[in-house]
């Protein structure tokens, strides 16, 4: 099981990652990879459509500082730091895709 | 369990550095140990001596110092990464005939196989891209 | 005796524009060195690193096929470049230098479960 970390709003990263997904896998958006839960952004209908097990998670001070808390996919959660490390130590390794 | 966290983003340039830091403490505050932190590329700047933030930011540099220097952390500036960006330690300065040293206390300077040590001997690597 | 560390770098960015892959060269060699077990992939717009007759005489950098193909000398796994990628940025399989192999999404997918590290440059 790895962990994603996305910190960039572009398709890209967020595509190659989104290839990259297995089964139990679990995607972390931090810094400007908030973005990407917003809903109707491009990125915004693939959190719907992951693989068996895998969850979406975003960094809840970085939705605070950009103003975006209210408006990100229902499917995406929100995180605190403390549940980034936690995640990092439940994962076996941790894939930072930029 | 033993974290080691690379830093690639310079302070205030990328929130990455900030993001590492936090991360970083948040992990500390845990209980967990940090093997080593290892600032890459334009990370090195994250151990700058002489940077002056504005007083009214966060003083990414000077917290990085307090965190390593109260928890006794690793802290190593990727010397290929440093040196070519003026991040100097005293040794280096003497020996390329500089007029000043500029690396933060609590950080030494050494090559990129303590990264390659980092992956062999920590349970977690987490990565802060710019 | 355990199993040496194995490390996957991924490198997606263009040569010369920025640091990143010589960056992931430097790292993918000084692993090695460590007798890590590394192998090395071009992804998206690093399949461009393969663009052939790479002239650097006039601005002086390092040429960057020449680094690449140092990789296997020093004892890196492979080079492998993702088709799909080399398909869309104009890079025939035909066309791929001896020391870099094609590799196809399944397969990436498959190196990267096995790899203990994965690095993205």
């Amino acid at each position: 099981m790895t962990l994603h970390t996305i910190n960039k709003q572009t398709s890209d990263c967020v595509s190659h990652c989104l290839n990259a997904l297995a089964e139990n896998d679990t995607v972390l958006l931090i810094e400007d990879g908030v973005y990407a839960a917003m809903t109707g952004c491009s990125a915004a209908e693939h959190w719907q459509q992951l693989p068996d097990g895998v969850t979406c998670l975003a960094l809840a001070d970085e939705l605070a500082a950009r103003g975006i808390r209210g408006q990100i996919a229902a499917t995406v959660q929100p995180a605190s730091w403390e549940e980034f490390v936690a995640l990092c130590t439940q994962h076996e390794k941790v894939i930072s895709w930029g | 369990m033993k974290f080691s966290i690379v830093v690639q983003g310079a302070p205030w340039n990328s929130a990455s550095a900030l993001s590492a830091l936090r991360f970083a403490e948040t992990a500390v505050a845990a209980g967990h140990d940090i093997y080593r932190l290892f600032f890459y590329q334009d990370g090195v700047s994250n151990g700058a001596l002489l940077s002056v933030p504005p007083q009214d930011e966060v003083d990414i540099p000077a917290r990085w110092q307090q965190l390593i220097e109260n928890h006794n952390i690793d802290a190593v500036v990727c010397a290929a990464s440093a040196l070519k960006r003026g991040i100097l330690d005293q040794a280096e300065a003497g020996r390329y005939e500089k007029t000043a040293a500029s690396l933060r206390p609590g950080f030494s300077i050494s090559g990129l196989g303590q990264l390659v040590d980092a992956f062999q001997h920590s349970d977690r690597v987490v990565n802060f891209v710019r | 005796m355990t199993a040496p560390t194995s490390l996957l770098i991924l490198m997606r960015t263009t040569p010369y524009g920025d640091q990143q892959a010589r960056a992931a060269i430097d790292l993918a060699l000084t692993a090695a060195a460590f007798e890590l077990k590394v192998n090395c992939v071009l992804l998206d717009a690093a399949v461009l690193q393969l663009a052939g007759n790479q002239d650097t005489s006039a601005g002086g950098q390092k040429n960057h096929l020449a680094l690449l193909s140092a990789l296997e000398i020093y004892d890196v796994e492979a080079l492998y470049v993702h088709t799909p990628s080399a398909d869309r940025f104009g890079i025939s399989s035909a066309s791929l230098p001896y020391f870099a192999q094609p590799l196809e999404d399944k397969q990436l997918q498959q190196l990267m479960a096995q790899a203990d590290q994965v690095m993205v440059f």
